[in-house]
């Protein structure tokens, strides 16, 4: 029996020993954020101490403080995993400042705006479809879809109402697509733009590749017109200037056309609607009145040039506007030139 | 700035990757530490890098030329440097008449200078002098202490000690070995000084559970002064500190009873019993001519091999439709 009590009592004896080396008392609790293992120890220095043996009076104050982190981590529900003991640590507290900003949504398209604010939804299309020619499932895109496309369309049929019934067609196709693909592109990197708040270019001309169209050189007059610092107020007019009514710039609000009576909206849809009907050949009478013109003109032209060597002075017939005045002897007339008429 | 912004477009896989490592996340990596050598160094600082590098290793790179920069003046610099290295934290040494034994600890957010100190080394003893860094493992998250009420008081230091647990925390952590704790970096602010030590902890066995801890001094061992500061204004440090919600994503149909288990609905098509795979015996292989056999009467029976609609194309999108709402078909028995 003495045995067991004298065990027992330096069983005892031991534990409070032990308990005395764990326990850290201080006066204000040190904050500890044990998800980073930190502690902060907001005591007083004991001054005495730490001018007599620095070294010594820092160890055993950072030792006091791992302690208690030890102490509090001790307490923590123990798991036991491949024979490692671990605890799960909790969320740290103490806030530390990121290494970069929060990843931003990513930005919507001008489509996809367009969408949300129309409440467009998107329609799921099916995967393939069934083609009842070819009597074959075909991919609505991707793999194999450019081959059955090929083998569908072997031949065009040319519709009523071309223009050109010699145009190829085929041709005209690979370049619609080309044209398409080019667009989507074009509003791809503007979207990419947009998000990245890069300054694109809206106003002015496409890029100089090969002769402009006249309604581009028109729109860069327009342009130009407008680009003074008076937005165009003083700008002088040319000598021969058309002035346009309608202005072709880019990025300007277009006026609002007055409404239509009811009268004429009908007329014109059912142009339309007959214009879409009518797959026949169009019949466009001023066209030909035109062109019948034009060949009558062309034969008296040439009539006059056979016998017209002999007559001189016929300005009269000419039309105002390709009127020249005459030279007076100050120089030799060059007559015809090398490289055909002189166009303008 | 007249230069045309480009998008930067990769042209490998490899190159993606990289590019979209740098790009900011919710959950970020650990932030990486660029030593930086200024223009003239002294034998203290250098030893100090090193020291310190020691200490970050893993997470950290030193860069071998001297740089002609001067950080308070033109930060820049250093701002390219770290984007470079795709890191935000960095240790500059400089040494001069008027600053001696210079550091200069720092931090950016977003690819600009978040904060700067300066700190002037009084005194210093290496690591060589200790001797036992090299008994704690590599890259084993620290205990980081930090003694003086100057610390809460003082706007500048506290702002410093903040930096102090960004340069030398390492990750954070989910799970830690309770007795895998190695390594104690303890800061102490006294008289406007700054003293730096690390030490080993030596985990002794007591009769209750917890361990009693003894500290060896390993060094480096360093007294501070600080000198010039650049902190960031509060309105930038708090955006900087802005914690991202992450909330995970509510999983459906799955649950875990009292025994820890994983139990899980799933949402599966009619079963075809007559063409379940049973047990596979060479005995019940069909033979060639079995299998010829088959063939010919599935070809007299449907006619050619061509697969034509089984439905018509309306009622073919309605399916398409419940199949979406319905989600992933899920496969196998028991999650």
């Amino acid at each position: 029996m003495e045995d067991i009590s004298d065990v027992l009592n330096k069983k005892e004896a031991s534990d409070r020993a032990s308990q005395l080396s764990v326990t850290v008392s201080k006066i204000l609790e040190p904050e500890i954020d044990l998800g980073t293992l930190l502690c902060f120890d907001s005591n007083d220095f004991d001054t005495k101490q730490l001018r007599s043996d620095q070294e010594a009076y820092l160890t055993d104050e950072t030792r006091n403080n791992v302690q208690l982190i030890i102490n509090q981590l001790f307490e923590l529900p123990m798991k036991n995993e491949d024979g490692y003991m671990y605890v799960d640590l909790p969320e740290p507290r103490y806030n530390l400042p990121r290494e970069k900003p929060l990843p931003a949504p990513k930005a919507l398209t001008k489509w996809q705006k367009f969408a949300i604010e129309k409440g467009i939804k998107k329609t799921p299309k099916p995967k393939s479809t069934w083609d009842d020619i070819l009597q074959k499932w075909i991919p609505t895109y991707g793999y194999k879809k450019a081959a059955a496309e090929k083998d569908k369309d072997w031949i065009l049929e040319v519709p009523g109402n071309a223009a050109d019934p010699n145009v190829d067609l085929f041709a005209q196709k690979r370049e619609a697509k080309k044209e398409r693909v080019a667009k989507n592109e074009y509003q791809r990197l503007r979207n990419i733009a947009a998000t990245r708040k890069i300054k694109v270019p809206s106003v002015g001309l496409p890029p100089l590749e090969g002769t402009l169209h006249s309604n581009q050189l028109k729109t860069a007059v327009d342009v130009a017109k407008i680009s003074t610092a008076s937005v165009g107020k003083f700008q002088p007019k040319l000598s021969k200037e058309v002035v346009s009514v309608k202005k072709n710039i880019p990025g300007l609000k277009k006026e609002k056309l007055p409404a239509k009576s009811m009268k004429e909206e009908k007329t014109t849809s059912l142009q339309i609607i007959d214009s879409i009907n009518n797959k026949k050949p169009k019949f466009n009478l001023e066209k030909a009145a035109n062109k019948a013109i034009h060949a009558e003109e062309v034969q008296r032209f040439r009539e006059k040039k056979e016998g017209g060597d002999k007559k001189k002075g016929g300005g009269r017939s000419r039309s105002k506007g390709s009127f020249k005045r005459p030279t007076a002897n100050t120089g030799k007339r060059l007559g015809k030139q090398k490289g055909g008429r002189k166009r303008r | 700035m007249g230069v045309i912004q480009r998008v930067v477009k990769p042209r490998t896989k490899r190159g993606k990757r990289i590019l979209l490592k740098k790009q900011p996340k919710i959950v970020e990596n650990t932030k990486h530490c660029v030593f930086i050598p200024g223009r003239k160094s002294s034998l203290s600082v250098s030893n100090c890098m090193k020291d310190l590098l020691k200490l970050k290793k893993p997470d950290a790179v030193m860069l071998t030329q001297k740089n002609d920069i001067l950080p308070f003046d033109d930060a820049v610099q250093i701002e390219k440097l770290l984007q470079k290295h795709d890191s935000s934290l960095f240790i500059f040494s400089s040494h001069n008449k008027k600053r001696p034994n210079n550091l200069v600890l720092g931090r950016t957010y977003d690819q600009h200078i978040l904060d700067m100190f300066e700190l002037g080394i009084e005194s210093y003893k290496g690591c060589s002098e200790f001797k036992g860094l090299s008994e704690i493992s590599a890259g084993v998250k620290p205990v980081l202490i930090f003694l003086g009420e100057q610390f809460d008081s003082d706007q500048q230091l506290k702002r410093l000690r903040n930096l102090f647990v960004d340069m030398f925390q390492r990750q954070p952590l989910k799970q830690i070995r309770p007795n895998g704790i190695e390594h104690v970096i303890s800061i102490t602010a006294v008289d406007n000084k700054i003293l730096f030590r690390s030490y080993r902890t030596i985990l002794s066995k007591t009769t209750l559970k917890t361990p009693r801890v003894e500290l060896k001094e390993v060094g480096p061992s360093v007294d501070f002064v600080v000198r010039r500061d650049h902190m960031a204004s509060p309105d930038l440090f708090k955006t900087a500190c802005k914690r991202p919600n992450v909330k995970g994503k509510k999983i459906k149909s799955v649950r875990r009873d009292g025994f820890g288990s994983k139990l899980g609905r799933l949402h599966m098509t009619k079963q075809d019993v007559n063409s379940l795979q049973t047990r596979k015996m060479k005995g019940l292989k069909k033979t060639f001519a079995e299998k010829k056999l088959k063939r010919k009467s599935d070809a007299d029976k449907n006619g050619p091999v061509v697969k034509k609609p089984k439905v018509a194309p309306a009622t073919q999108t309605k399916k398409l439709k419940k199949f979406s709402k319905k989600g992933r078909k899920l496969k196998g028995g028991q999650v």
